[in-house]
């Protein structure tokens, strides 16, 4: 070690450039290879509805020859019918109706021409029928099922995305992503218990509106009955009680809840958790970046004017509740 | 003397904490864009119900590339009759007029609008203001000429205005000529930097998410309500970004809303563009910083962004005067010589802010866009450093001027160049 700080000083300083310039040495050599240097790419037809999603499915299955191992059936598979070795993930194909028996190979999907009926307890990887599609009871279908016509769910089965004209759920069932024009969560509401909220309308007088909305800066309840023709923003949390109509969007910053016989004829968004009670009506699309709990009866958006459901870490509904076209967590959704 | 010594080693303490400050802000946006939780925006939603939009393409002699921005528009996906795109003239002298009328005879979705009269000004304020008093769409979107939106564009950004309490979108920006050079490339990492992760750590903790002025859209109602884009300001996205949190509306980022754009292919051109980014900027910080203290809407944490994301075109001045003061005080022998070694600290912090990005901020941006060997060229932005304290500087300069004489400012446009299309 020398002694002189003058020696130390300029190890030091040494040292330092030394250091400096290392990053220089690939630096140089990036330059002179001129790798990775193209933009970034970006996909000028990407679209996120799942209606092109399906199409996709469809597509994947038009090469079914060169990409799959095509086994044809007749009107059941069981895992007895899974070959030991199989270079290429499996299809299974079927002009007509068709039962599932058992757990399938992990990768295999099931292409019918007819009905698709679920054993109990059956699994495999996806499923595309034109008719009826029903999962039976603890049965999982690991990726899709496309369907074009009704899509039923049994009680405690698992399924990931669906793409169907209808999609009825069971109490315990779970699902990632619904596409359909009508989802109903089962058991079914009694007879006329599903009211669209136009007949029970209360007229109130409406709150003081700030410019453009109602806007609430702290944690706030909005009283029993109360009818606002306005949007709704609330900085906390925010309390909507039993009755009220509300002509406009919701949006809270911090968690919504909102009570039984609610009608909202508007979106709602939350940076938190959204609980909607029993026998309320959202026409409007509902968007939580936490969890959403729906009870029982509820009813969101109209047939033939698409809303959405998103939960972003999850969706809980009870049964009675009807969603028109679309729902989407990427955590888990669940019938209970 | 002593007192003037003892001012010179307060400002260097002073400018030492302040870059800390930047520093430990860039590492707590790159740690939630790594390990934080993100928060999504709106791309999912579902919703056939949609509002009239304006889609408006401000234009100046742009003759290059105006045909592409307008085939790309008619392409999108929106509702085509809920959607009108508006191409404006704005006194160009090429044939951008020719280009855009004949596109608009093809297809009856365009309506060009030539701002031709003489004893009107010209600049994109100007031009959006003029748009807003016919337009029927109640979202206005905004694309620069030389932008390249995907096809589903349009709907995603307009999706966020379901929530009511979003007065503006931001779309993400990729550079669409980083093959060019080496300029255009560093300019692209930059880019990723500012979006991938600055703004998406905005969006993701609640803070302020920057709109920029394109590929961007807003609530027509709400920026009328506002009086319109001050002429006066060479920002106006800036200006309307605080404007929008003065009002208590929020600005929402939408990350997978990508288009592309050109990048200066000279380093004249981009320090011209520095210049006046700096300049717009610190126009903004002069006209709305009383206001962020006194305003009900800014939450603590939106104020404490909201002033730093203002500072943030001042530093460099601060910097140089900084750099001046510690070889002041190393010749007056009132530093030792480690602390005289922040002039080099300052030069090396330069690049921490000066250009809004720091190098590990850069690094883990290009990591998560997919980048891998251009990653070894994050030290070249050591030598960004010359170009941005001295225009930001200046920029910083003009607008002490334009403050002073209230002169009007002049539309600076960026150079286009033409080029084939990078879309897969």
């Amino acid at each position: 070690m020398p002694s002189n700080p003058t020696f130390l000083m300029a190890g030091v300083f040494g040292l330092f450039f030394l250091m400096l310039f290392l990053p220089a040495i690939p630096m140089i050599q990036a330059i002179r290879n001129r790798k990775d240097v193209e933009p970034l790419g970006m996909d000028m037809d990407f679209v996120f509805n799942p209606r092109f999603q399906a199409i996709h499915f469809e597509n994947l299955l038009k090469n079914a020859a060169r990409d799959f191992n095509v086994i044809p059936l007749e009107e059941r598979l069981d895992t007895s019918m899974v070959p030991m070795l199989s270079r290429k993930p499996l299809l299974f194909r079927t002009k007509g109706d068709i039962t599932v028996d058992g757990t399938i190979d992990s990768k295999a999907i099931l292409d019918a021409g007819g009905a698709i009926k679920f054993h109990p307890n059956a699994r495999i990887h996806a499923l595309k029928s034109k008719e009826h599609i029903s999962i039976g009871e603890e049965s999982m279908v690991d990726l899709w099922i496309d369907s074009g016509a009704e899509v039923i769910v049994h009680k405690n089965a698992r399924t990931n995305l669906i793409t169907a004209k209808t999609v009825k759920l069971y109490k315990g069932s779970s699902f990632k992503r619904i596409f359909a024009g009508t989802i109903g969560f089962y058991p079914l509401n009694k007879e006329g218990e599903n009211k669209i909220g136009e007949d029970i309308v209360h007229t109130k007088e409406s709150l003081n509106v700030e410019a453009q909305a109602l806007y609430l800066d702290k944690n706030e309840t909005i009283k029993a009955d109360s009818s606002i023709h306005s949007d709704v923003i609330g900085r906390g949390d925010l309390r909507i009680e039993k009755g009220c109509s509300i002509y406009g969007s919701l949006k809270a910053n911090g968690n919504l809840e909102i009570e039984n016989n609610v009608h909202i004829y508007g979106n709602i968004f939350c940076d938190h958790d959204i609980t909607i009670k029993h026998h309320c009506f959202v026409f409007g699309n509902i968007f939580s970046h936490t969890y959403i709990r729906i009870g029982h009866n509820t009813q969101i958006g109209k047939y033939a004017a698409p809303k959405s459901i998103i939960g972003i870490k999850g969706i809980e509904i009870a049964g009675g509740t009807f969603v028109h076209n679309y729902i989407l967590t990427y955590g888990e959704g669940r019938v209970v | 003397m002593d007192n003037l010594i003892l001012i010179g080693q307060a400002y260097q303490i002073f400018l030492l904490v302040f870059m800390s400050i930047y520093m430990i802000q860039h590492f707590i946006f790159t740690y939630s864009r790594l390990y934080g939780e993100q928060r999504n925006y709106y791309h999912d939603i579902l919703d056939t119900e949609m509002p009239t939009v304006s889609v408006v393409i401000p234009m100046h002699n742009e003759e290059l590339v105006a045909e592409n921005v307008l085939e790309r528009l008619v392409l999108s996906d929106y509702p085509k009759e809920k959607m009108e795109i508006i191409p404006i003239n704005d006194h160009s002298t090429d044939r951008t007029k020719d280009i855009i009328d004949t596109f608009a005879r093809k297809h009856p979705g365009v309506k060009p609008f030539h701002r031709l009269k003489e004893d009107e000004k010209r600049g994109k304020a100007e031009g959006l203001n003029d748009v807003m008093k016919f337009t029927k769409g109640d979202i206005i979107v905004v694309f620069d000429a030389d932008y390249q939106p995907a096809k589903e564009a349009i709907k995603s950004l307009v999706m966020g205005f379901k929530d009511p309490q979003v007065g503006a979108v931001m779309g993400r920006v990729l550079v669409q000529n980083s093959d060019s050079n080496l300029l255009t490339l560093l300019l692209d990492m930059e880019r990723s930097a500012g979006y991938q992760i600055s703004q998406q750590a905005r969006y993701n903790m609640d803070l302020i998410p920057q709109y920029g002025g394109t590929v961007g859209a807003y609530r027509k109602s709400v920026v009328r309500q506002m009086g319109g884009f001050d002429p006066k300001v060479l920002a106006e996205d800036t200006d309307l970004t605080y404007k929008m949190y003065l009002n208590g509306w929020k600005i929402a980022y939408a990350n997978k809303t990508e288009c592309y754009e050109q990048m200066p292919e000279t380093w004249a051109a981009r320090a011209r563009q520095v210049r006046r980014w700096s300049r717009g900027h610190n126009e903004v910080l002069f006209h709305h910083l009383p206001s962020i203290f006194t305003s009900k809407y800014f939450t603590l944490r939106e104020k404490w962004d909201g002033l730093l994301l203002l500072f943030v075109y001042m530093m460099p001045i601060l910097l140089m005067v900084g750099i001046a003061d510690s070889i002041f005080l190393f010749f007056m022998d009132a530093i030792s010589i480690v602390t005289s070694m922040s002039a080099l600290l300052l030069i090396m912090a330069i690049n921490a802010f000066g250009n809004f990005a720091p190098f590990f901020q850069i690094t883990i941006a290009n990591y998560l866009d997919g980048r891998t060997e251009s990653l070894k060229l994050t030290p070249m932005f050591a030598f960004n450093f010359v170009l941005y304290i001295f225009y930001t500087s200046r920029g910083f300069i003009d607008a002490l001027i334009d403050l002073a004489t209230r002169r009007d400012v002049d539309w600076d446009k960026t150079k286009r160049h033409q080029r084939k299309n990078n879309a897969k």
